[in-house]
């Protein structure tokens, strides 16, 4: 979703006054934690000062909204941590360390872990002092992520873990991780995953990090010859893919930045304006007119439907489908709009800037909306789910359906 | 009048009936032949239901319903390939609602009872958008000039006219200082026509923004429009690549067909976004919002009625098939009330002014 101007939302007044809470604890404490104080900062200092945010929020209920107070969570609803996350956004602070941690792991062990481990576990990740990753993806496992190969051998109550894992995000600074291997390979492919939660710490896990062609806090994940006690299990043998999906649907109405996390285009009509190349304000350029509209037209629409999904979500309904166009659309946008700046400014807009990040920067905003429109499903998937999902198209041809893993033609 | 949910959905499931007794793709397909008319029996049926009169007020013989209502309508229309001039004369009469005199809103009994239709008169030779400078003179009495393309032009009673810098004349155009002549194009239905004024007696619309004002309740009455017949391209294609097979499979099955139709689905979603948040904004946004809707509404009824007629390959290009109304129709749309170039125009001057806004 992106995030609607809060103001012209329509709602109910007790949701209306957990955004005033909200605004209210942001106003006093994220300035603190945001914008300049991060300027500089090293990488590990950042980290520091996101744990600090972290604990401050959990210590108002802020941190895990939607988690029960019993484990360290808000014990709110998923209403009030949509409309939290919309004010958060409103600052840079150092939250992307935990974004997945707390989204997709520590959600799944509050459902399926035993009473002992969540009371171990939870609470120390959602005040910040530990970080979990999500270990699915692997080199041949992406998309088709029910591929993937990591195995998993029962040994009596333990387990051998052997494969290696890929694109994990925050592997590096994670203490522990959830992940997905095959126990049973000659079962077919959905069939034959289990679930299971590591500490980092283990032996025979090694975690090297990706260097992308922007920025990067993904990782390769190695695992060789880890054993785990069956304690470690989530769910039952076989319920791997279940659980994943499980995993993954947590954050179903998750607040996306209203410019695909790119600058916002109307930046750039002030910055231009008056601005002149080969004779001609730039600011008439065609394409860049078209980019900027398009991409103010699409955001306007992206918060209507945002808007009616909340008011949907605040009745107790479930929102329509078309909310799941968001991602799909605004980070082709945003890519399409960079290159139409940098065409409109020409060969200095290929110009590095020290220290300028893809939010305030078009080349910056170029150079990682190829990473975008893969990471987090690609257009090629989501265009897929809104074809079969809302359109009821059939199912792919899928060759490896029902065939046993191992027979699977590679 | 404000209208709940509830309410619109009622007008909706209304509309939904009234039209689905009528053959309106019948008759789109016969006027493309028979220049200078439109689909009467449709016309009775919005006339009879008061649709004309419903953002009327009721002390002018309307329902003094808002805007949603008449989108609502349009919507519905605009699935079905409606050959009413169903937008232009509600937005005509919602201009004289909000600048005329008590004279020129004595008109609007006839306009709500479905007996005079209302037009927008704009375009002149040799302009691609609407003229910033109109050759078209009223001197407060009379205007001299000429304006193409006019929409219901061959059968519309009454014109609002765009003279000099950017005012509105309201001309009688059955008189004999207007001579009509019906042009020949890719949707007769739409009834274009040349209008040539040679001192034609017309009255003022008083205010400072009537064009703009007027601009904008078009766009967004049209985007609704568009979002109605582009939906309509969806699931008339959907449907079709379910049951046609090709290489053992439906077509459908096939990710080209597949993503092309989660194409469709993303355009007109956000299309019908930006129209609906226009009915949201406040009046210091409608400007932008109007423009937002607009370009979404123009993109996407373009693309799904070309690329249905695509994925439905051969048969789709034939007399018979719908496709090719939409195909016309979207191409209209697209072009009355001024192009995409000149909607861009105004929302990044919109977005430039009130940056804040956003």
């Amino acid at each position: 979703m992106t995030s609607p101007p809060a103001a012209s939302t329509n709602c109910s007044s007790e949701i209306q006054s957990y955004r005033e809470q909200a605004r209210c604890f942001l106003r006093q404490h994220a300035p603190n934690y945001s914008g300049s104080v991060r300027l500089g900062l090293s990488a590990a200092a950042d980290l520091a000062l996101g744990r600090d945010w972290q604990k401050l929020k959990s210590q108002h209920r802020f941190a895990a909204i939607t988690l029960p107070r019993s484990l360290g969570g808000g014990g709110g609803t998923p209403l009030q941590k949509v409309v939290f996350n919309q004010e958060e956004a409103e600052y840079d602070l150092p939250v992307q360390y935990f974004g997945i941690s707390l989204g997709q792991p520590i959600p799944i062990m509050a459902l399926h872990a035993t009473d002992a481990q969540k009371s171990a576990l939870v609470p120390p990740a959602i005040r910040g002092e530990s970080v979990w990753c999500q270990m699915f993806s692997e080199p041949a496992a992406g998309s088709d992520l029910a591929a993937l190969k990591l195995s998993a051998r029962r040994e009596g109550d333990r387990w051998v873990l052997n494969g290696q894992k890929l694109w994990t995000s925050w592997a590096h600074i994670s203490d522990w991780g959830v992940v997905l291997a095959r126990h049973d390979p000659s079962l077919p492919k959905h069939k034959g995953l289990t679930y299971f939660f590591v500490d980092m710490r283990t032996p025979g896990i090694s975690v090297r990090p990706v260097r992308l062609l922007g920025p990067s806090h993904v990782n390769e994940v190695f695992f060789d010859d880890v054993v785990i006690p069956d304690a470690q299990r989530l769910g039952a043998v076989g319920d791997g893919f279940k659980l994943a999906v499980q995993t993954l649907m947590i954050e179903r109405y998750s607040v996306m930045d209203r410019w695909g996390y790119g600058p916002d285009p109307t930046t750039i009509l002030h910055k231009l304006a008056g601005r002149i190349a080969d004779g001609q304000p730039v600011l008439q350029d065609a394409e860049l007119r078209e980019a900027i509209a398009q991409s103010i037209y699409e955001e306007r629409a992206l918060s209507e439907i945002n808007r009616r999904a909340f008011v949907a979500m605040a009745e107790g309904k479930e929102p329509g489908p078309e909310g799941s166009i968001t991602k799909l659309v605004t980070i082709a946008t945003r890519q399409r709009l960079a290159r139409a700046v940098m065409n409109a400014t020409g060969p200095e807009a290929l110009q590095r800037i020290p220290g300028a990040t893809a939010r305030e920067d078009f080349t910056e905003s170029w150079v990682t909306g190829s990473l975008s429109r893969i990471a987090g499903g690609t257009d090629q998937i989501l265009r897929n789910t809104i074809a079969e999902k809302i359109l009821g198209l059939p199912q792919d041809h899928r060759p490896d359906k029902a065939v046993p893993f191992n027979q699977i033609p590679s | 009048m404000q209208c709940s949910e509830e309410d619109i959905e009622m007008i909706r499931a209304e509309a939904v009936r009234a039209l689905g007794a009528v053959d309106t793709e019948g008759s789109a397909r016969r006027l493309l032949g028979e220049r200078g008319d439109f689909d009467g029996a449709l016309w009775s049926v919005v006339s009879e239901l008061g649709w004309l009169g419903i953002s009327v007020p009721e002390t002018l013989g309307g329902l003094g319903m808002n805007l949603e209502a008449r989108c609502a309508i349009a919507e519905e229309l605009g699935r079905r390939v409606g050959s009413v001039p169903f937008g232009v004369t509600t937005c005509a009469m919602s201009a004289i609602t909000a600048a005329g005199s008590a004279e020129q809103q004595a008109l609007l009994r006839e306009g709500a009872s479905g007996n005079e239709i209302f037009t927008v008169a704009l375009f002149e030779a040799g302009e691609s958008a609407v003229p910033a400078r109109p050759t078209t003179l009223f001197d407060g009495a009379r205007v001299t000039g000429e304006k193409v393309a006019v929409i219901a032009g061959a059968f519309a009673r009454y014109a609002l006219v765009l003279c000099n810098r950017a005012q509105i004349a309201l001309v009688d155009l059955d008189q004999p200082g207007v001579r009509r002549s019906v042009v020949d194009t890719i949707d007769n239905s739409r009834g274009y026509a040349r209008l040539t004024f040679a001192g034609a007696a017309a009255t003022p619309l008083l205010g400072d923004d009537v064009l703009d004002d007027v601009l904008d309740e078009l766009a967004v009455v049209s985007a609704f429009e568009q979002v109605g017949g582009a939906d309509a391209c969806l699931w008339a294609t959907r449907d079709y690549a379910l049951q046609r097979r090709a290489f053992g499979q439906p077509i459908g099955a096939f990710q080209a067909v597949k993503h092309g139709l989660a194409d469709f689905y993303t355009l007109i979603q956000i299309a019908r976004g930006a129209a609906l948040s226009a009915l949201q904004a406040n009046s210091g946004e409608f400007r932008k919002a109007a423009a937002c809707a607009r370009l979404a509404a123009i993109r996407a009824y373009d693309h799904c009625a070309q690329e249905a007629i695509q994925l439905h390959g051969g048969i789709g290009t034939t007399w018979e098939a719908t496709q090719h109304l939409h195909l016309r129709r979207s191409r209209c749309l697209a072009e009355e009330w001024g192009t995409a170039a000149f909607w861009r125009d105004r929302l990044l001057e919109a977005a430039l002014d009130n940056r804040g806004a956003a």
